[in-house]
């Protein structure tokens, strides 16, 4: 028995200093920012017209909870009718105020914050969050708070921590909340430390030998009414946060993905005449950040041009330039603006060119050595070629105009054609005169691009959408499934290496984030067509944030 | 039984096999119903025959497309069929355009378009054989969408693109040299980035001798040269045609210029006399953006002839000469003046070939479409023609250009709205204030005033 009772003691001392042990790894300065863990609340002001009065009052108090579960932190909860806030927290001695709008942002929300250092009157964070609907502002509470809680009290590993669970169907590992020794959680379940032995190291990359074996959806934006023909990643960290660029027939709109959140952020629209072919993402004037080459078509007329980044927005340069333009990245080295002329009666004339933009104007470089007289180029022209190594030689990716994946030598000529359909197209354009035979004007098929991904050892991987078509079913959207697919070269021949579970909805483009690299965890975005447009329903579409495991 | 179940699975067998192979096949086409109303005898194709106090007319047509191709990339079998019908048309019975009436059940499908196509490898040249649709580069006035059998290549050699081509119009005797054929060679340009320009060159080489058939022939008929104006000619015997002509097509600033002109020589040779062809075409046409739409703006002048005593036809031969709508012009999108780009089993024009029965015609037409709103495109589109010389044009003498070249004046208006992907629904309307050539006889006496010609249609068309 007293053998028994020494024993209980010993694991307990041994459990506390096991508890003691972590404190350390996972604690951190209380005040990495400077700040100590105080910080007052101010009632939220609604500057929506709509009646989300009940959900506002609630923020201080939610967000207190996280905050103090998150970073135990000290809050003090100020009240509605109360004087000024800033007297009231300084009556409060504490030396944080936080106060916090809720407005309407599209369909949507946006939570926007403010934290002020009482002590010297400046701002020592502004944090904020966009809601899709009105219940999902308390759900984005979560990302505040993990934002806040990081950055201002230092609290590491706390936005990841409070990213919004993967919605149906997803799978994510569990995440544990680190959480400060001996500070009581509040509103959940107390949250452990981790206390299993750090896990052997597991390869993490294509060249540590990690292969791919699954593609997973971790999260998706808010439904966007159009029919979105394409995604291509702009500027975006190391991590995969920044933007991306979806479009349809005529409107870019522009998301930012945090975590795993996929946020709208604002959007470009033109008129009923106006018919975006594509839209691509290059850093043209070399300040660093990615601007926008949009394919324009306005009637018969090529109308492409440029937006320019500048600082948050873009700001359209006045020149118009018929040519249909897609990015080539890393072509030579680099990534260049690919530009064809559209033909008087046909889609295409003549030879792709490398653009050079001069501050005002893309014009024709270099012509690229592919030879469009043959197929497959002659009959599909720019869209979705893509360079890319595959073993040691430079060749070029390319969905050809029945959608089938091929992979072309340098000079043009076809060395492979897959059986199955990629990168199919969800959009197209007319051109040339009326076909009395077929009832309509002939139509040229919008295909999107497969990303090159480079693997070690000539072993390279492209992550295209794959779209299951009936038999003899060749209109344009109509399928039987659609995925998202990373396929790997080998052999001569591409196969499967990771895909996505097949959906009902139409996969209309996929980009990776960033472009080009990828690791275990990587994140894709995918657009996805839920409802073409039609008398019957309204347009709806959204994009999807896949990881690669 | 046994036995049974050995077919079974002899059909499963082949249904498996013959799957791969068609995954290759594609399905496309159109179904498309016409509901009219107008005030003149349509449900047919030809020229209109203007007349007085007309009684408003209403009917309903439909023509479905099915265009099948199976192969590759290098080689596609395509089989394009058609079906023709009227509602509340025959039942149970054999033909083309039948098969509307109750319980229908009518043999009714026509063969349009039966070909091989293929592509010479890693080469830009294809080679199309069978029975085919071709245009030519003058906006169909000497044979436009025509169904013919023949041999169609094309190649190009940067900035070169080359067609050549050779149909055979109408066999006679296997072994004699009495067919009609025709000859197209044409290599198109691109001197510079906006401007592309053809040259081509058409042979018409008809040694059918006048015979039945599809040989040019002198008689009545409004589609057929007139007998008057080959007077003298006696058993036509050959009529050779040669058309060298350009094309071209620029972009101007906001615009586009594009236009076309040919000439038409040659002989037409009977066993006593014969007949010199000098017939001549030019058109031209600008197309632009305009405002939140695009318009257009095109004149054409075909020559006719005004003389016919003396040893010229200055009008020009055309396919449809040959057979009715042999020659189709209908960019400029008129609904009563000349055929209509979208006309089905019903297609008519105050002028249906562009030869005018060998009066020519001067016709000049403007039009403007845009977007209305998302799904919604609407049109209009006015345009004005006119004989080119004044003659007779036919020996009926209903009408004719005698004493007056004016034809009439249309405006026709439309809207389209998109259901669904592929499934449009329009209204359209025209109205045609006849010309005074439609009010004299063929001694230039008033006969009659003629009225006014307006008609409407209701179209669902689903494209597939």
């Amino acid at each position: 028995m007293r053998s028994h009772f020494v024993r209980h003691k010993a694991f307990q001392v041994l459990g506390a200093l096991l508890l003691l042990s972590f404190v350390p790894v996972f604690s951190v300065p209380a005040s990495a920012a400077g700040y100590s863990r105080r910080i007052a609340i101010a009632p939220f002001a609604s500057l929506t017209k709509e009646d989300i009065g009940a959900t506002v009052s609630v923020l201080p108090r939610l967000l207190a909870s996280r905050l103090m579960a998150l970073a135990g932190a000290d809050v003090v909860l100020l009240p509605a009718d109360g004087k000024a806030p800033e007297a009231a927290a300084k009556e409060a001695k504490v030396p944080l105020l936080l106060q916090g709008t809720v407005s309407k942002l599209g369909k949507g929300y946006s939570v926007d914050t403010t934290v002020t250092d009482l002590e010297t009157g400046k701002t020592a964070g502004a944090f904020f969050a966009a809601a899709a609907t009105e219940d999902d502002i308390i759900a984005q509470l979560g990302v505040l708070s993990g934002e806040i809680s990081e950055k201002l009290f230092g609290v590491q590993g706390a936005i990841r921590a409070t990213a919004p669970p993967a919605s149906a169907g997803a799978s994510s590992a569990p995440v544990m909340v680190p959480v400060p020794a001996g500070i009581p959680s509040i509103g959940g379940a107390p949250a452990v430390a981790a206390q299993a032995p750090p896990p052997a190291p597991v390869p993490a990359t294509l060249d540590e030998g990690w292969t791919p074996s699954s593609i997973k959806k971790v999260g998706q934006s808010d439904k966007i009414a159009d029919e979105i023909y394409g995604v291509v990643a702009g500027d975006v960290d190391a991590d995969g946060n920044g933007e991306v660029l979806t479009w349809g027939r005529n409107t870019i709109y522009v998301y930012r993905v945090k975590g795993t959140d996929v946020l709208p952020y604002t959007r470009i629209s033109r008129g009923v005449q106006n018919h975006f072919l594509n839209v691509d993402a290059i850093d043209l004037d070399g300040d660093g950040k990615k601007d926008l080459v949009v394919t324009d078509r306005e009637g018969d007329r090529m109308v492409s041009f440029v937006l320019l980044r500048k600082g948050d927005g873009f700001a359209e340069t006045p020149g118009r330039f018929p040519y249909h333009l897609a990015v080539l990245r890393g072509w030579n080295g680099k990534n260049v603006v690919a530009g064809q002329r559209q033909g008087n009666s046909e889609p295409f004339q003549g030879k792709i060119y490398a653009m050079k933009w001069d501050g005002k104007v893309l014009s024709e470089g270099e012509p690229l050595p592919l030879n469009t007289s043959i197929l497959p180029v002659s009959a599909g022209g720019v869209y979705s070629l893509s360079p890319a190594v595959l073993g040691s030689d430079g060749q070029w990716l390319y969905v050809d105009v029945e959608e089938k994946l091929r992979v072309l030598g340098a000079g043009g000529k076809s060395v492979y054609r897959s059986k199955d359909t990629f990168g199919a197209a969800s959009d197209r354009f007319e051109y040339g005169e009326f076909s009395r035979l077929e009832g309509r004007r002939p139509f040229f098929v919008l295909r999107r691009p497969p990303r090159w991904i480079s693997g070690p050892k000539g072993a390279s991987l492209v992550l295209v959408t794959e779209v299951r078509k009936g038999l003899v079913s060749n209109a344009l959207g109509s399928f039987e499934s659609s995925r998202v697919v990373l396929l790997q070269w080998e052999g001569g021949g591409f196969s499967e290496r990771a895909g996505s579970p097949k959906s009902d909805l139409f996969f209309s483009g996929v980009d990776l984030l960033p472009p080009g690299k990828m690791r275990r965890g990587s994140r894709a975005i995918a657009s996805v067509i839920e409802e073409a447009g039609s008398a019957f329903k309204e347009k709806a579409s959204q994009l999807v944030l896949l990881r690669v495991e | 039984m046994r036995k049974g179940f050995l077919i079974m699975v002899a059909v499963v067998l082949a249904a498996a096999l013959a799957a791969p192979a068609m995954a290759d096949t594609s399905l496309n086409g159109f179904i498309r119903t016409n509901g009219w109303m107008s005030n003149f005898v349509a449900n047919s194709a030809g020229y209109i025959q203007p007349n007085k106090d007309l009684p408003s007319n209403s009917y309903v047509e439909e023509r479905g497309r099915f265009l099948i191709k199976t192969g590759n990339e290098n080689v596609k079998a395509v089989y394009f069929a058609e079906f023709d019908q009227s509602f509340g048309g025959q039942a149970y019975t054999t033909g083309r355009n039948l098969g509307g009436g109750l319980e229908a059940d009518t043999t009714n499908i026509e063969t349009k378009n039966i070909y091989v196509w293929f592509k010479v490898p890693n080469t830009s040249a294809d080679f199309t054989v069978g029975v085919q649709n071709q245009s030519d580069s003058y906006a169909g006035v000497l044979f436009g969408y025509t169904d013919l059998a023949g041999v169609f290549a094309n190649f190009k050699v940067e900035p070169v693109a080359v067609r050549l081509g050779w149909s055979k119009f109408w066999e006679n005797a296997i072994n004699k040299a009495d067919d009609v054929d025709l000859y197209i060679a044409e290599a198109k340009f691109t001197p510079t980035k906006d401007v592309k320009i053809g040259a081509n060159l058409y042979f018409l080489n008809d040694m059918g001798g006048g015979a039945k058939g599809n040989a040019l022939q002198i008689n009545n008929a409004i589609n057929t040269v007139n007998p008057a104006e080959f007077s003298g000619v006696t058993a036509l015997r050959k009529v050779r045609v040669y058309i060298p002509g350009v094309d071209f097509s620029a972009n101007l600033g906001p615009a586009t210029l594009s236009g076309f002109a040919f000439y038409e020589f040659g002989k037409a040779e009977g066993t006593a006399n014969s007949v010199d062809v000098k017939g001549y075409v030019g058109d031209l046409r600008a197309d632009a953006n305009l405002g939140p739409g695009k318009g257009f703006l095109e004149a054409i002048y075909v020559s006719g002839d005004d003389n016919k005593t003396d040893t010229d036809y200055k009008g020009v031969i055309t396919a449809g000469n040959y057979n009715l709508a042999g020659a189709f012009y209908c960019r400029t999108n008129m609904m009563i003046l000349l055929p209509n780009p979208d006309d089905i089993n019903s297609s008519y024009g105050l002028t249906y070939d562009p030869a005018n029965g060998g009066a020519g015609i001067f016709h000049v037409a403007g039009g403007y479409s845009m977007k209305l709103m998302d799904k919604l495109v609407g049109a209009a589109n006015v345009g004005y023609i006119q004989a080119a010389k004044n003659r007779a044009r036919d020996q009926g003498g209903v009408y004719n250009f005698a004493k007056d070249k004016a034809m009439g004046t249309e405006i026709n208006a439309n809207v389209n709205y998109n259901i669904t992907k592929g499934l449009d629904i329009g209204v359209y309307a025209g109205y045609a204030w006849l010309g005074s050539a439609y009010d004299t006889d063929s001694t230039g006496a008033v006969t009659q005033d003629n009225d006014n010609l307006w008609t409407s249609k209701l179209r669902l068309n689903y494209a597939f």
